[in-house]
């Protein structure tokens, strides 16, 4: 059962997402297919009324009967051409705001899930493309099970009473129709198939061109591509792939079009053969002029019905389903949960002999590490690019779990522990904080959503950082926008690194995580905010991550890592009596103050 | 060019780049429009003559006429969508080819300033995004519209002959129709604006809350529910709008729903008339009201769908019109050329400039010389100006006041090409181009892929066991954006960006912080080297490291757009100025214990 449901056919993922669907708003999807029911009817009804009408005014035209027996059939006609367009306009009012609503579901559920996600899954590229593909799905979700629904509710129908009227006319045309349009159905399934393997040649060659063009007129290339006159290169090569993609298309279409033009004759066959019929049946006198321009009314409304059928229910419901699946498959993900583990005082950090490796990774970013961080201690980690230092520093504070070891961190194993109470006690400052296109203070606010926003504590935590909110940068006060694209502020680099330290501030904690805090900023203040830090940091478990080697004077001791190991730790003074990678560094970086 | 594009011009444009494709186009679609009143016209005498052979057994031939031209009219029908696909794809390709291309060419020449302008920026996201399959379904779509008018006219003609009066009522009301569907258009286009922005925030709040960037954060401060909120908000924000917008236009349409149905009822009624006084055939009746009554789609669904999209359209053409009003040199793509002159000096005579749209002057009054040979350094902290200095040399901008002089003659009077032979530049922000590693390096000297100097510059920037590392070598693509490519750090890119520098013939080496990325051991080494990399060139050092300035011949002082001091290092340090403040504080990021 698991297995197929990873696969997913066609019927087992439409039962799966009618439910959720249905659950939604029933009331409206209630609506909805009453509507559907409607149109389906009124559309198959339309052509019986057509019958009937033609039937009374060709009477009425030799005189055979007067006006007044017209009337009825005229207006049943009347409601049947009608009741479409206005049947029709709620429709699309009911289920446009429905598609909406269900897709704002759908979203929530998506965020939600993503909120419990291990942190590490977003270093795996793998795990990246799930989740574009679960928003993918999201958006297909809806459509599929309205499809379903149109198909259920108003094409089905519709069929059933053409099918009534045809056979009752003659069963020779009914079957006629419906043997010309099983072909139909499956030059859909080539077509479907020959875009897929399309899109899929086509991607890499998408990327490339859309590169390229990025490389001529893109704003990270333009300066420089211009200075080095290297237009014509990158013309060169974006021609290329401009060439290879239409060589791609081109030829998918001309085979495209090749099975659908042999299918097509089939079906035009068909189609030719039931005029023919209709004809053979209109002077042999089987049908009568009325029921033939009834037919011949109708015959263009079924055959485009019937196409829309086969192409958006069957064949746009079949393409639908696997992104679905994903959607599906992604919101059904185990997800970890743990004991409740709460910091009550600045935690001691076990560390005991750990390895972690990146998914998709072999090498080790962090290889057997042992270490003990005393309970309000802080600890500085310097060591080259690359060296695991972050890496090791998103380890300790449990956001992502070794692949071999434990970390305990005020006696809870990070492994077994649920992160939201752990992380209850913990701040961050990380090298890549991230910009949030929000207002100044709910920039702040953010690291401590589960309490009220504090106006004071906003003001008092932009101090601390030293970034003063004056009226010529924010004109709104903390209130401004931080972001052009919503009508706001753009801020210099150093700016928002204030704005993220006060962030780290804001939240009340015990332990604090400061990866390369002030890389941004100006000399001078960076020694005032590492004072600062300093003071904050008190009694707390602090962790500072930097390569400004004098930085470390804050420090009770400092661990020096290279290619994930800890290499070298102790006091500078320790540090620089040995020949090690410490000293080499110090060196490297001081020599030219000297 | 006129001053403004209009949807007509599609006429002019798609024609202009596939004119084969485009008439063919044209014509598949005027038979369109034509056809269904050919297939009427044929109904109506095939039923008529049907009734008068089964009534006294005569024409039988012309029956037989008339099922053939009735069975040739469906068989274009149904079969010309297919043409039409094949054909618009052709078109779209040459499109790609032409229309595309030009236009990533027209951008591509525009004055650089356009570039760091987030207005025209968005402009150009806007009118690039994909434009061969805008502008070849707009042309389509505008041809479908014309085939929808020939197909209604085909109807009202033949109408007009039998009851001419009747004509107008339809044509009265149809016009109704037609506005109603237009304010409607207009509306639901004026709720997708408004709801924009919201939706916007919506879907920059959902990256938040499933997105990469901000895993770490998320986790930690634990504000998805928070954020969950606000992102609901948003999204309710925007339904709603919606939702209003379209109950609005849900009374418009029933209205026009009904009026649609009235009119047909009418026709119905009208033409009684005439078919009972013998005017009209039963033949020709039953076509007509099939024909009408198989117009009810193409209007109650296509024509609304053709108003927005005209509006959009109009759109597109306004973006495209403003972006060819840029102003654009073809003469700024040229190569570097291939003659180098030596710059014997570089002179700047009270240079003064800001950027466009901005007030504040980014140089002031700003005045030095610099001559062959010598190494100089600009110093300053970020926002002094001396990034600017840089675009100003490689004329980027030339808006300023005061002189730039290029060995005494003004930099004006160089070409473009000239004066990018002149300067080899690695920029701070430089470009990691996604092509192979030799390219990469290969490119820094666009007219001669000289292999030798490739390999010079590769061992000089000590790029050798990072390639024998790559999978192809030298050639492996890096980036991420082909299978196989290979992405590298930041520090490996920025030896590969000064390593595109060292293989140009220019004799002036422009370095914008070029030791940023690299780690302090490599920074060290890159210092020691660089008599020896940079050797008989003039090199310009901008940095805020100061440590790379005790190199330097001269070392110019930036502060808020003036030189506030210059001289060599012994000479600044000795005034006790900025640059030994500056110093000082730099030393104790890397000097223990000299913060105290």
């Amino acid at each position: 059962m698991a297995q197929k449901n990873k696969q997913g056919s066609f019927f087992s993922t439409i039962f799966r997402i009618i439910p959720i669907v249905i659950k939604m708003y029933p009331l409206q999807l209630l609506s909805i297919c009453t509507i559907d029911l409607l149109l389906g009817m009124f559309l198959g009804l339309n052509t019986i009324a057509l019958d009937r009408f033609f039937h009374a005014i060709q009477y009425y035209a030799v005189g055979s009967t007067p006006f007044a027996n017209i009337f009825y059939a005229l207006l049943f006609l009347f409601v049947c051409i009608a009741a479409n367009p206005v049947l029709n306009g709620f429709n699309d009012v009911i289920s446009f705001d429905y598609e909406r609503k269900v897709t704002g579901k759908l979203g929530e559920m998506l965020n939600r899930k993503c909120e419990k996600q291990d942190p590490v899954n977003f270093e795996d590229i793998t795990f990246l493309e799930k989740i574009n593909k679960a928003q993918e799905g999201l958006k297909n979700t809806f459509k599929l099970a309205i499809d379903i629904l149109d198909a259920l509710f108003a094409y089905i129908p519709y069929f059933l009473v053409i099918s009534v009227y045809l056979y009752r006319l003659s069963p020779m045309l009914l079957l006629v129709i419906v043997l010309f349009f099983v072909p139909d159905i499956f030059s859909q399934a080539f077509k479907g198939r020959l875009y897929t393997k399309l899109e899929d040649n086509v991607a890499p060659i998408r990327r490339k061109y859309e590169h390229y063009e990025q490389c001529i007129i893109g704003k990270d290339y333009f300066k420089e591509t211009r200075s080095l006159g290297a237009f014509n290169y990158f013309s060169n090569v974006y021609k290329g792939a401009l060439a290879s993609l239409n060589h791609e298309t081109m030829k998918t279409q001309v085979q495209s079009a090749r099975i659908e033009l042999t299918f097509k004759l089939f079906t035009l066959s068909g189609y030719v053969g039931t005029l023919l019929l209709l004809v053979m049946y209109l002077l042999n006198g089987t049908i009568s002029v009325a029921s033939f321009g009834a037919v011949l009314a109708s015959i263009d409304m079924l055959m485009s019905m019937l196409e829309q059928f086969i192409f958006y229910v069957l064949g746009r419901s079949m393409k639908r389903v696997g992104s679905v699946n994903n959607f599906l498959s992604f919101l059904t993900e185990e997800q970890y949960q743990g004991k409740k583990a709460i910091l009550r005082e600045a935690p001691e950090i076990i560390v005991r002999s750990v390895s972690f490796s990146y998914p998709g990774s072999t090498e080790k970013a962090i290889s057997d590490v042992s270490l003990v961080i005393h309970s309000g201690e802080t600890v500085a980690i310097v060591g080259e690019n690359g060296a695991g230092k972050s890496t090791f520093v998103k380890l300790l504070c449990g956001l992502y779990i070794p692949d071999k070891g434990t970390i305990i961190v005020g006696g809870h194993d990070t492994r077994d522990i649920d992160r939201e109470t752990l992380m209850a006690g913990m701040s961050c400052v990380f090298q890549h904080y991230q910009r949030y296109k929000m207002t100044l203070a709910q920039n702040v606010f953010i690291s401590n959503t589960k309490t009220e926003m504090d106006q004071e504590k906003v003001e008092r935590s932009l101090q601390k950082a030293d970034l003063s909110v004056r009226k010529e940068i924010f004109p709104e006060g903390e209130d401004t926008m931080l972001s052009r694209e919503f009508d706001g502020i753009d801020l210099s680099g150093g700016q928002w690194q204030k704005v993220a330290i006060a962030r780290g501030f804001y939240r009340a904690h015990y332990m604090i995580l400061l990866d390369e805090p002030t890389s941004a900023i100006d000399p001078t203040q960076e020694t005032k905010l590492y004072r600062t830090f300093m003071e904050l940091s008190k009694d707390k478990t602090s962790i500072i991550v930097t390569h400004r080697l004098a930085l470390t004077s804050v420090a009770d001791r400092i661990l020096v890592m290279d290619h994930g190991h800890i290499v070298q730790e102790g006091t500078h003074e320790e540090l620089m009596a040995h020949d090690g990678l410490y000293k080499r560094m110090y060196l490297a970086q001081s020599k030219w103050y000297k | 060019m006129k001053d403004k594009l209009g949807v007509a011009n599609l006429v002019q444009i798609v024609p202009h780049y596939s004119p084969l494709e485009a008439v063919f186009l044209g014509a598949l679609n005027v038979c369109g429009g034509i056809v269904p009143t050919v297939y009427l016209l044929a109904t109506s005498k095939f039923i008529d003559s049907a009734i008068s052979f089964s009534k006294n057994g005569s024409g039988k031939n012309s029956i037989f006429l008339f099922i053939f031209i009735m069975v040739i009219c469906t068989a274009y029908m149904w079969l010309y969508p297919l043409l039409v696909e094949l054909i618009a794809t052709k078109l779209e390709n040459n499109l790609r080819k032409s229309f595309r291309i030009d236009l990533t060419t027209n951008i591509a020449s525009v004055r650089y300033d356009y570039i760091e302008n987030q207005e025209s920026m968005d402009l150009i996201s806007r009118v690039c995004r994909e434009p061969e399959a805008r502008a070849s379904q707009s042309y389509q779509r505008m041809l479908s519209a014309f085939g929808l008018i020939l197909k209604i006219g085909g109807i009202m003609v033949i109408l007009f002959l039998r009851v001419w009066w009747a004509t107008l009522v339809v044509a009265g009301i149809a016009a109704l129709v037609f506005m109603v569907a237009m304010k409607g258009g207009e509306e639901n286009y004026e709720a997708e604006r408004l709801a924009e922005k919201h939706n916007r925030k919506a879907h920059y709040l959902s990256e938040v809350l499933q997105g990469r960037d901000a895993v770490h954060e998320r986790t930690i401060f634990d504000y998805s529910e928070k954020v969950n909120e606000w992102w609901h908000s948003q999204y309710e924000t925007a339904r709603k709008i919606k939702l209003s917008a379209s109950l609005k236009w849900l009374k418009e349409s029933e209205i026009s729903g009904i009026l649609t149905s009235l009119m047909i009822l009418g026709i119905i009624l009208v033409l009684v008339v005439p078919l009972k006084n013998g005017a009209l055939s039963i033949g020709l009746y039953i076509s007509i009201i099939n024909s009408i009554i198989a117009l009810i789609p193409d209007l109650s669904w296509e024509l609304p769908e053709y108003t927005e999209a005209i509006a959009e359209d109009k759109e597109y053409l306004s973006d495209l019109s403003g972006l060819l009003k840029l102003q654009h040199n073809k003469e700024w793509l040229s190569t570097p050329s291939s003659k180098v002159s030596d710059v014997e000096s570089i002179e700047f005579r009270n240079v003064t400039f800001s950027y466009p749209g901005l007030c504040r002057d980014v140089l002031k009054n700003v005045s030095f010389l610099m001559e062959k040979g010598k190494h100089y350094a600009i110093v300053g902290a970020n926002g002094s100006g001396k990034t600017t200095i840089t675009k100003l040399l490689t004329g980027l901008y030339n808006d300023f006041s005061g002189q730039i002089l290029i060995n005494g003659i003004p930099i004006g009077a160089y070409s473009s090409s000239e004066l990018k032979s002149m300067f080899a530049i690695v920029y701070q922000d430089f470009a990691k181009y996604g092509i192979s590693l030799f390219d990469n390096i290969a490119i820094g000297n666009v007219n001669n892929f000289d292999e030798d100097k490739v390999y010079e510059a590769i061992n000089e920037m000590e790029l050798s066991s990072l390639i024998e590392s790559l999978p192809e070598g030298v050639l492996t693509s890096l980036g991420r954006i082909s299978e196989g490519s290979v992405d590298l750090s930041g520090g490996q890119w920025q030896r590969i960006a000064t390593a595109r520098a060292l293989v140009s013939n220019a004799s002036v080496r422009i370095l914008d912080e070029p030791t940023a990325a690299l780690d302090p051991i490599s920074e060290s080494k890159l210092y020691e080297n660089f008599e020896k990399i940079n050797k008989g060139k003039t090199t310009i050092l901008i940095s805020h490291r100061l440590a790379s300035t005790k190199l330097a011949d001269v070392i110019f002082v930036f502060d808020d757009g003036s030189i506030v001091e210059q001289g060599n290092y012994e000479k600044l340090m000795s005034m006790d100025g900025i640059y030994s403040t500056m110093f000082n504080s730099q030393r104790s990021w890397y000097i223990y214990g000299t913060e105290e």
